[in-house]
């Protein structure tokens, strides 16, 4: 048993939870008049907590915020099935375009220069890192607008 | 229920502001002193939780986001009108020894059956609330946070943005200010 009064913060511990505090501070406590009334006077201080008045706004808060709400706009419900049969479709019409075209393609890409293609892909590759960068950004501001609310 | 808001159903989000109104006006009540001011900022947090209820990811409790939200728009009015939630210099009260014994032999073991008691009550819980009020506005909140609405620290720091060894160590203040400063009132009574 400790002999010693108990530390403020052992106290508080105590008399938040009784029964998971160590057998060395239960015993003091029950055989220390003084550091039972601090426990004593702790536990009525939280129950009077406990009992006190719930803070209600004066006012009709629900009925002054729906007033307030913008008015929904429809959603596109996008259905998933609907999502599979479209990319099922595109991926037939591509390849048949591919299948059907390929000898076209073929002479067409044989007449280009090699210089022009070398053009168009790093048009195209320049392209999507500019767009990534930006579709990164946007992503990056609205994440920090939701964190801030 | 977010599903729903979402999808367009305003009227849920009443529903929404109807279960989660004790926890912001505990919060905004603590942190805020002008009724006016109070009824601003209570519209401009379901507004600021309407507008942004897309993000929320159910992390944590809806109630604990809207919560955080709460205590942020508090927090940055604070800011604004350069109030502080916490003084640092906070004063710790004195020891008073004697009037420990007179506060627990006054309330302890009273049932609530009669007219007696009832005043005692009365007493009792004014004292605490005018001891609560008397703390700086962050200490008061955290207090009703963990010890009325009963929320874990996990909850308090998510709302807060304070970490759990802070708030832990603001409780511990909070608790023995409280305690000190009803003490006081009773060794004045005692005299």
């Amino acid at each position: 048993m400790k002999t010693n009064h108990l530390l403020e913060s052992e106290i508080q511990r105590y008399s938040l939870d009784k029964l998971n505090s160590d057998k060395q501070i239960i015993d003091h406590v029950h055989s220390c008049e003084k550091c039972k009334e601090k426990v004593e006077a702790y536990i009525v201080i939280f129950a009077t907590i406990k009992e006190q008045p719930k803070p209600s706004f004066d006012f009709n808060l629900m009925e002054m915020v729906i007033q307030q709400l913008p008015q929904p706009k429809p959603k596109v419900i996008v259905d998933r099935t609907m999502i599979i049969v479209l990319s099922f479709i595109a991926f037939i019409a591509i390849g048949f375009t591919v299948v059907f075209f390929w000898s076209y393609f073929s002479e067409l890409m044989a007449q280009i220069a090699p210089m022009l293609i070398y053009l168009v892909i790093t048009s195209v590759v320049s392209l999507m890192l500019f767009l990534g960068i930006d579709l990164f950004k946007d992503y990056h501001r609205k994440l920090k607008i939701l964190n801030y609310y | 229920m977010v599903n729903r808001v979402l999808r367009g159903e305003t009227h849920v989000f009443a529903t929404i502001i109807k279960n989660t109104e004790g926890l912001v006006a505990q919060i905004v009540f603590k942190l805020i002193t002008n009724s006016e001011d109070r009824k601003d900022i209570a519209q401009d947090i379901y507004l600021k939780a309407y507008k942004s209820l897309s993000g929320f990811k159910y992390h944590s409790k809806l109630s604990t986001w809207i919560g955080k939200i709460a205590y942020n728009t508090c927090f940055n009015f604070l800011d604004k009108k350069q109030l502080i939630l916490l003084d640092s210099t906070f004063p710790e009260n004195e020891k008073h020894e004697s009037a420990l014994e007179f506060f627990t032999n006054k309330f302890i073991g009273l049932s609530n059956n009669n007219s007696e008691t009832n005043l005692i009550r009365t007493d009792r819980l004014e004292i605490v609330q005018s001891a609560i009020e008397k703390l700086p506005p962050l200490f008061k909140t955290l207090i009703m946070l963990y010890h009325y609405e009963e929320l874990s620290y996990d909850e308090i720091a998510e709302i807060t943005s304070l970490p759990v060894g802070t708030i832990k160590s603001y409780l511990f203040r909070a608790r023995k200010s409280l305690k000190d400063t009803i003490l006081l009132k009773y060794k004045e009574e005692e005299i």
